[in-house]
């Protein structure tokens, strides 16, 4: 399941699974659907959730994706091994670091 | 007139009473069916058995072979045709046990309107078509999925050809342990050593993201360009093969394909390094592949290499560097593919593998064979029946021997001395002797030439002569079949030597403190070594002497 939540400028995207190789194609779905719209997008890579290379070229592929149609799409995680994934593939500009959500 | 949905529609009409036969088949006949009669049980098996029809219109109650024992022929003969009883009035019980028995439907006799009759016939038959129909596309898929299977096997075995090496010079003195084991679907992973010149070879290791037939697709292109690309760069000689170049070049190759799938680009990662034997050298870059490399320390220890870089394909402004590091003799060079990573992760891909790191660290055995095993075994351990989603590939690459040659003082009684670089396979037996001072000198400049050895050849030089020296000075006072070893290594910016002397011993100390006499025979290398060199650290303890000489670059 992906939760969505509108703001101000931007659609916050919060897929409940992995984003692996087999998983993947509902979320392409769901961002495109979002940047049809002209809105920045937001997937938000909540605490323990993981990506992998095939997750990787989906939020690659979505990225160039969004920008021909006008939008932006970044990734938020908390997830210190994802956020240690994107800076050693040079692809900090995608990633947004976060902190954990506090009690957690 | 006939009815078109009748025609091509074929139908068994059996029961014992001759007057049904005559009035039924006439009346399916004028209605455009083709009908075979049969007057019971046993001659409608017989039609069965020679040929097919679309719809059987039984009597239930025949002498001898009745409608129930066709039933049950039918199941098993012709399990998709359909067939509806006929039964007098009254015996509708015999009805409800045929259709328990597998009967389509039922006709009651005496039928008052033949139209009625036709009903529950065009059903069977249409039923009867669409079986037809489903059965031939089933045959059709399952052909299509044979061809299919037979291309995946094909597939796979060309994949298995991507992790035949290509061979070359550096087979003498680089240890290369490969380990693969594919998943279900054909993947991506692949890697090859090639040879630069006699004492440098280019390694990488690849995948490409994703699995199938695409992937597999990616993967065969992507190794024919690196060799294409690899190949252009030593071709041009002189010029350093650079791995950032190299990245650069093949990149360029594959964002110019623009492979992708449903709008996700078909990537791979690469991890691309030239390793240089006489230094113990790497010079290496990352495109974007993980896990990353580790270095497993003879002496014991890990480190993970944290080399960044940017996948090959994927973005429009990719960043490479190029990161240098050294491998030490025995030091293991390990790396793998993500499946490695994904079989310690549950199924998830994770940068930090720590269970994979801790065993690499603490097994005491660094024997790469053993250690690869015991790598796929954990990992096929971890996967504890899970479907194995990625191929695991594992190359674990060592220089096993010194970069450079390791010297043994043979029997000493005839004071021949062995240079041997088993590396190269090159062996020396010379006869020698502290007067020969000229003869020495040959044989250290022939065996510098022949082993090729590049850098501060002068300081290699006076190493190797003192080496000789003081095996044939030392050979006197062996007993035979002892031997003297001198363990050598050639860094970019100093020497190393180690010596083993099972004789009576050497008194290195004091003989270097006896004064800075170059012709005195005791300590004279080392008096030599330390006028002409930045800076001799040495450390003598019992029969064993380290030895290390720097000229120029930084201290060590």
């Amino acid at each position: 399941m992906i939760e969505m939540e509108e703001r101000e400028d931007r659609v916050v995207l919060r897929p409940d699974f992995d984003l692996v190789a087999g998983k993947v194609s509902e979320i392409r779905e769901a961002v495109l659907r979002v940047a049809r719209r002209g809105r920045k997008v937001v997937l938000v890579l909540g605490e323990g959730l993981m990506i992998d290379s095939w997750g990787i070229g989906v939020v690659v592929g979505c990225q160039k994706t969004v920008q021909d149609l006008g939008g932006a799409l970044t990734v938020e995680t908390s997830n210190p091994s994802v956020i240690d994934l994107f800076e050693l593939l040079n692809l900090e500009s995608i990633i947004t670091p976060i902190r954990p959500a506090a009690g957690k | 007139m006939t009815n078109p949905k009748a025609q091509n529609a074929r139908i068994l009409l059996v029961d014992d009473e001759p007057f049904i036969l005559e009035v039924f088949g006439t009346f399916l006949e004028e209605e455009g069916f083709e009908v075979v009669l049969a007057g019971g049980g046993a001659e409608a098996l017989e039609v069965l058995e020679q040929s097919e029809v679309d719809v059987i219109i039984t009597d239930l109650s025949m002498p001898g072979f009745d409608g129930f024992g066709l039933m049950n022929a039918v199941a098993i003969l012709a399990p998709d045709t359909p067939v509806i009883v006929l039964t007098g009035m009254g015996t509708l019980d015999n009805a409800i046990s045929a259709i328990q028995h597998g009967a389509y439907d039922f006709i009651t006799k005496p039928v008052e309107d033949l139209s009625l009759f036709l009903v529950p016939i065009y059903r069977a038959v249409e039923k009867r078509r669409f079986l037809k129909t489903k059965a031939l596309y089933l045959e059709q898929i399952e052909r299509q999925n044979r061809a299919l299977f037979r291309d995946l096997e094909a597939a796979r075995r060309i994949q298995a050809c991507l992790f035949e090496r290509t061979g070359g010079p550096m087979d003498q003195w680089l240890s290369v342990t490969v380990r693969y084991q594919p998943a279900d679907l054909v993947g991506g992973d692949f890697l090859d050593i090639l040879p630069v010149d006699e004492h440098r070879a280019i390694f990488y290791i690849a995948d490409v993201a994703g699995h199938g037939v695409l992937a597999a697709m990616v993967t065969a292109f992507a190794k024919q360009t690196l060799a294409d690309v690899v190949g252009r760069v030593i071709a041009r000689g002189g010029e350093e093969p650079s791995p950032v170049r190299i990245l650069e070049r093949l990149n360029e190759e594959v964002m110019a394909q623009g492979f992708e799938h449903e709008g996700i680009p078909l990537y791979l990662t690469l991890f691309l390094g030239v390793v240089d034997r006489t230094t113990g050298r790497v010079v290496s870059a990352n495109g974007g592949h993980v896990p990353l490399p580790r270095v497993v320390y003879a002496e014991g220890g890990m480190t993970r290499l944290f080399i960044k870089g940017s996948p090959i394909g994927l973005v429009d402004d990719p960043r490479w560097e190029e990161t240098t590091f050294d491998l030490g003799p025995g030091d293991l060079l390990v790396l793998g593919t993500d499946g490695l990573l994904e079989a310690f992760g549950e199924g998830r891909s994770s940068l930090n593998a720590e269970e994979m790191d801790h065993y690499l660290e603490t097994t005491p055995d660094r024997d790469p064979d053993t250690l690869a095993n015991g790598l796929m075994g954990l990992a096929r351990n971890r996967l504890q029946g899970r479907p194995q989603a990625d191929d695991i590939s594992l190359m674990i690459l060592s220089l096993p021997e010194h970069p450079f040659p390791v010297f043994q003082a043979a029997d000493p009684r005839p004071r021949d001395v062995v240079y041997r670089s088993r590396a190269d396979g090159l062996e020396m037996v010379a006869s020698a002797n502290v007067d020969t001072v000229e003869e020495m000198e040959r044989i250290t400049l022939d065996f510098l030439d022949r082993t090729r050895v590049e850098g501060d050849r002068f300081t290699v030089r006076l190493l190797l002569r003192e080496a000789l020296l003081n095996a044939i000075r030392h050979g006197a006072g062996l007993d035979p079949g002892q031997k003297i070893q001198y363990d050598l290594r050639v860094r970019p910016w100093h020497l190393e030597m180690r010596v083993q002397d099972p004789g009576p011993g050497f008194d290195w100390k004091g003989a270097l403190a006896s004064g800075p006499d170059p012709m005195a025979v005791s300590g004279r290398g080392l008096t030599i070594l330390k006028a002409y060199a930045d800076e001799v650290i040495y450390n003598a303890e019992g029969n064993q002497l380290t030895l290390v000489v720097r000229r120029g670059g930084p201290t060590p």
